[in-house]
């Protein structure tokens, strides 16, 4: 069954995005899905699921795939203490949990590291489509650009665009205050036009490499 | 910190066309769904997570709280604190598998309703059986305690006062006055008010002065509890709501700590650690205690529990069957209040049993 795509584009909350969103049909499903309702849940999985995992591959989780499942399932069990039917209440929560487990299976990986399999055996298990080695390729790209920030930079630019947070939202899922995360959001736009700029200057033919600092760095909160 | 807010603002129109080209990268390259075969193991997950209980579960569950009852139940059968009827069961059940549990009747104690009360106490044969008051006091069930030492000396020591009116907070009680707490039917007929000039534990008949027959208890006593014949109607067994206010023990002290009396003429001696007194006049000597019967005293009950010297000079023909020689200043009653206070019966109960 092919999921629908999520909603790219269309304003929501005044000038933000967002993703994929229920909308006004969110409490009604957030209460079937309470009642254990499974058509609420497949709902609520297909708006959710793809900003988790997105998050989950911008921060370069070990397994991003089976951290989302469990993370769903952490979802389910905790919603009956979900006090609130807000979505962006929702949201954050589902975030707050995806970022604890991220932590946790980071700490995991490093005490039982994975021998990372051959390419020949992932050249196989992959089928060798070509549309998905394209998408591999676009997403790569993408993150190839994102690992350019620093790690904090990183992480509130992605719950911005692709989980949809906004500011309170993010500091409440990142345990920062809100100015910390403007900061840190400041910065990361910042530092993600002088790398668009210079990529484009680089395809013009002008080779001066950006002023910026080192990737990887995390920023002082 | 200014209020601007950088996150508001990425997709404002008026932004350079390249970053903001890759925004929209970001967000459509990241924010992808999960492919089929992830979707549908996470979809199972839930559906497994959302599904009732199913009849495996139901079976197990009813299987652990099974076990958890029977570990429960052998428990207490274990312990004897079952109800008497399931310990029985359980008893008879365990039994056939060789194992011994406790069984109600042997966990019975004394002053429990239905406890069988040695004869010897039923019948004492020396005027001073009191089965109405014994039965009260039986069905009281007080359990058997020694009776706390005093401070002072003995007051039935030679010397005391017998006179129990010049106590403070003893109020002699008129004779032939009913005695609050105890049934009519308690009050002997052997009662000083009926028959001052006989002692109490004389049978009926016997001349004032003439000795009843020792009553001698199965097996002694032990120090602090009350003689076998504490349980005579005219004796205070409690030591606490005393009834005779004017005894200071004249048949020995039973249960004291004090000096036998060599000289005791009681007929029923200190069965326990205190010698008999032969000279004794009481017609019950001291039965279990270590004092000194009181030689001089024409009492016809002695201190029955006390510690103390009983009173030579005791003319008060109740004994005190508990106390250490001093009467209850408490008690109003005129007669063995065996019952009154609860104290009588379990007292005597263990005297019967013990050895002293």
């Amino acid at each position: 069954m092919a999921l629908p795509r999520a909603t790219l584009t269309g304003p929501q909350h005044g000038s933000t995005r967002r993703t994929v969103s229920l909308g006004s049909r969110f409490p009604r499903t957030l209460r079937a899905a309470r009642r254990g309702r499974q058509a609420s849940w497949d709902a609520i999985y297909r708006d959710l699921a793809p900003s988790l995992l997105g998050y989950a591959r911008s921060q370069h989780a070990p397994d991003p795939e089976d951290l989302v499942g469990e993370v769903f399932l952490e979802v389910v069990r905790s919603l009956p203490r979900l006090p609130a039917d807000d979505e962006d209440q929702f949201r954050a929560w589902a975030f707050t949990i995806m970022r604890r487990r991220l932590i946790d299976a980071r700490r995991a990986a490093s005490r039982r590291p994975v021998e990372p399999a051959p390419n020949e055996t992932l050249e196989s298990a992959a089928g060798g489509f070509e549309e998905d080695a394209l998408a591999r390729l676009s997403r790569d790209e993408v993150l190839a650009l994102l690992d350019r920030l620093s790690s904090d930079q990183r992480e509130v630019l992605v719950l911005r665009l692709v989980a949809g947070l906004r500011t309170p939202e993010i500091a409440q899922v990142t345990d920062r205050h809100p100015e910390a995360v403007k900061g840190l959001a400041k910065r990361g736009i910042a530092r993600l036009r002088e790398l668009v700029s210079h990529d484009a200057r680089t395809a013009d033919g002008d080779d001066r490499p950006p002023s910026v600092t080192p990737p990887h760095e995390p920023d002082r909160r | 910190m200014s209020d601007h807010d950088p996150l508001e603002q990425l997709f404002d129109p008026q932004e350079d066309p390249r970053v903001a080209a890759a925004f929209r990268s970001i967000e459509r390259e990241l924010a992808t769904p999960p492919d089929q075969v992830t979707v549908q193991r996470h979809r199972r997950a839930v559906r497994a997570e959302l599904a009732p209980v199913g009849p495996r579960q139901i079976v197990g569950r009813a299987v652990v709280a099974g076990l958890a009852s029977a570990a429960a139940v052998a428990g207490l059968a274990v312990a004897g604190l079952l109800p008497a009827t399931a310990q029985d069961i359980v008893a008879d059940a365990a039994a056939l598998v060789g194992l011994e549990l406790p069984r109600p009747h042997q966990d019975a104690s004394p002053g429990e309703p239905g406890l069988e009360v040695p004869g010897n106490l039923e019948t004492g044969g020396d005027g001073a059986d009191a089965p109405g008051d014994a039965d009260t006091a039986r069905n009281d069930a007080a359990p058997a305690r020694p009776v706390p030492p005093t401070s002072g000396p003995d007051v039935d020591a030679p010397g005391a006062s017998d006179n129990d009116d010049e106590r403070p907070g003893v109020t002699p009680p008129a004779h032939g006055e009913p005695t609050a707490g105890v049934p009519e039917e308690s009050a002997p007929s052997t009662s000083p008010s009926t028959s001052p000039s006989t002692p109490p534990g004389t049978p009926p008949g016997t001349p004032p002065g003439q000795q009843a027959p020792p009553a001698e208890p199965t097996t002694p006593g032990p120090r602090g509890t009350p003689a076998p014949e504490s349980t005579a109607p005219q004796g205070n067994p409690n030591g606490k709501g005393t009834p005779a206010p004017q005894s200071t023990a004249p048949q020995g002290n039973p249960n004291g700590r004090g000096t036998p009396a060599p000289q005791s003429t009681a007929p029923q001696g200190n069965p326990n650690r205190g010698t008999p007194a032969p000279q004794s006049t009481a017609p019950q000597g001291n039965a279990n205690g270590k004092g000194t019967p009181a030689p001089q005293s024409t009492a016809p009950q002695g201190n029955a529990n006390g510690k103390g010297t009983p009173a030579p000079q005791s003319t008060a023909p109740q004994g005190n069957a508990n106390g250490k020689g001093t009467p209850a200043p408490q008690s109003t009653a005129p007669q063995g209040n065996s019952a009154s206070q609860g104290n009588s019966a379990p007292e005597s109960t263990v005297l019967l049993g013990d050895a002293g």
